[in-house]
């Protein structure tokens, strides 16, 4: 706002329009605002402002009462009670007082059963009193619309049953391999399953296995397994239930909070024009938003995938076939083979001296440090030995 | 009678309600309730983020002000004694960190107080953006209403410091409103 010079002050026709002058000044005020176009723009721009503030409107006070037990306004409002009804005051108000009592000792019995290991007493408050108690009634009673209409608002719906994840593991040895795998296949495709990874390996003279992961139908996921068993025999088998229910519960809550914030969002860059750099501002932030929808729902997708179908790693291993039987063989391949097998077997001895020789070197190589002096020594000895007469 | 009482307390000012208050007559707390009720829940509502909390601290101001009424002398306007109650219940509560009492204008508190999301949504961030002093001094006159002198002796500030205070709140209020 610029500072004007001339006639009232910036903050003279606030005031005015404030009701906050005298009214020979607020006279002179109103007199000027209609001879001088910028001031009168002064004062138009205070209005709106204020009218644009109080747009900011709140909704009406709940239902609520002063926390004031007895409303009777000021002192001595007890004179005024007739003695005969002060009497039956009193006289409530001892019933009242000895029945607090008798079930404090009452409580006081349980605790002392506790302490001698009996029967564990119930958790237990300090009796609150009585204006308390019907102050807490005054306020929960005032509060109880409120609190039903704001609880039904957030309680989400009841789920039917927890939501699982189940996933199994097993492992077969089959004697018929191509039956067992056909067989398999059948399995999965009259569950109204799906194939997800298949391995096969081994060729014809091999151990041939089969490693696959399948999805059935979260409903067929027991009666799958035991037709899966009756496959071949089973050497290995597990399964796993997650319970998934808070994650989806907590996922649909983002999703729906992303979704209500992506709304106004929109709402507002359509009702609200402002500079571009605001606009931009909002437009970026409904791209993320939007970003975070996309990522939450494909993962809402996925998980509904997960619970909806149950996965089952299966392996079967073909039983381990019999020794081979060639037949006769040629002589000339005996004779080849019998000249290979000597020669085999030769140098196999040779090899097996030779690491004989170097395993024990060592040893002869200490006992020869060893024995070498003393043996030299024995020898001198008897030369030195004057021969016997 | 109880028309005619209701109709010749409804003609009372709010500083002779008060000292009927004080006075004990009947029915006067009652009348002075349910003439500030709103006004002092809106004093509130505006100023803490949890609805629940803000009629907390409003039957708080009320309790407050009949315990004070054996003590109550008509020597200032009776809203800016209510509101001054009021004010300090609010410091009290925001002195505790109470996350409820905190201001409204957070960019976390939600825009469930208003009947008009979208425009209590720029106005608030238009108001969060002054000085806070500024803003409770232009909030105690647009929304309380209170005149310039109730706003001083409240926040024990001169009255020409309101007046200034004041007017250069509604000029940022206005930039931040057009910005």
């Amino acid at each position: 706002m610029t500072s004007l010079h001339h006639g009232p002050g910036e903050e003279e026709i606030m005031a005015y329009l404030d009701g906050e002058l005298d009214a020979p000044a607020a006279d002179q005020v109103g007199r000027h605002l209609e001879t001088c176009a910028a001031c009168a723009g002064l004062a138009a721009g205070l209005r709106e402002t204020s009218s644009r503030m109080r747009q900011w409107d709140v909704a009406s006070a709940p239902a609520f009462t002063p926390k004031v037990r007895d409303i009777r306004s000021g002192r001595g409002w007890w004179r005024r009670v007739p003695a005969r009804y002060a009497a039956v005051a009193a006289l409530l108000v001892g019933a009242a007082g000895a029945s607090w009592m008798w079930r404090s000792a009452e409580r006081g019995q349980e605790s002392l059963m506790v302490s001698m290991g009996g029967a564990e007493a119930p958790a237990t408050q300090a009796p609150l009193a009585y204006a308390e108690r019907l102050d807490k009634a005054t306020e929960v009673n005032a509060r109880m619309p409120a609190v039903s209409s704001r609880a039904a608002a957030q309680v989400p719906e009841a789920a039917s049953g927890p939501l699982l994840v189940r996933t199994g593991r097993l492992m077969l040895s089959a004697t018929d391999f191509e039956a067992a795998r056909k067989r398999f296949e059948a399995i999965v495709a009259e569950a109204g399953g799906f194939m997800g990874q298949v391995v096969i390996s081994g060729g014809p003279r091999d151990r041939r296995s089969l490693s696959a992961t399948v999805r059935v139908p979260s409903s067929q996921f027991e009666r799958t397994l035991a037709a899966l068993r009756a496959i071949g025999v089973v050497t290995s088998e597990s399964q796993n239930g997650e319970d998934v229910t808070q994650q989806s519960v907590d996922l649909d809550a983002r999703l729906g909070n992303a979704r209500a914030s992506e709304a106004r969002l929109k709402t507002i860059l359509e009702q609200r024009t402002g500079r571009l750099s605001d606009v931009l501002d909002v437009e970026r932030e409904i791209s993320r938003v939007r970003g975070e929808i996309e990522r939450m729902e494909a993962e809402r997708k996925n998980l509904d995938g997960r619970i909806q179908f149950a996965a089952i790693e299966v392996t079967i291993l073909e039983e381990q076939k019999a020794s081979l039987d060639l037949g006769p063989l040629p002589l000339s391949t005996r004779f080849r083979n019998a000249f290979v097998n000597g020669w085999t077997s030769a140098l196999s001895g040779v090899v097996e001296a030779g690491l004989a020789l170097v395993g024990v070197l060592p040893i002869l190589l200490i006992l020869g440090m060893v024995l070498t002096p003393i043996g030299l020594w024995v020898r001198r000895w008897f030369h030195r030995r004057p021969a016997s007469a | 009678m109880l028309q005619t009482l209701t109709t010749a307390r409804a003609s009372i000012s709010d500083e002779d309600l008060m000292v009927q208050v004080r006075d004990g007559a009947p029915g006067a707390f009652e009348a002075l309730f349910e003439r500030f009720r709103e006004p002092v829940w809106r004093f509130f509502r505006r100023r803490v983020t949890d609805q629940a909390r803000a009629e907390e601290l409003a039957q708080d101001v009320f309790a407050a002000l009949f315990e004070a009424g054996p003590r109550y002398e008509p020597r200032a306007p009776f809203r800016s004694y209510l509101f001054g109650i009021a004010y300090n219940v609010l410091m009290a509560a925001r002195r505790k960190g109470t996350p409820d009492a905190r201001d409204p204008l957070d960019p976390e508190a939600t825009a469930g107080s208003s009947n008009d999301p979208d425009a209590a949504l720029w106005v608030r961030q238009a108001l969060s953006r002054l000085d806070a002093d500024d803003r409770e001094i232009l909030m105690l006159r647009e929304y309380e209403q209170l005149s310039y002198q109730e706003i001083a002796d409240l926040r024990a500030l001169p009255l020409n410091t309101v007046r200034s205070r004041l007017f250069r709140a509604r000029a940022a209020m206005k930039e931040a409103l057009l910005s």
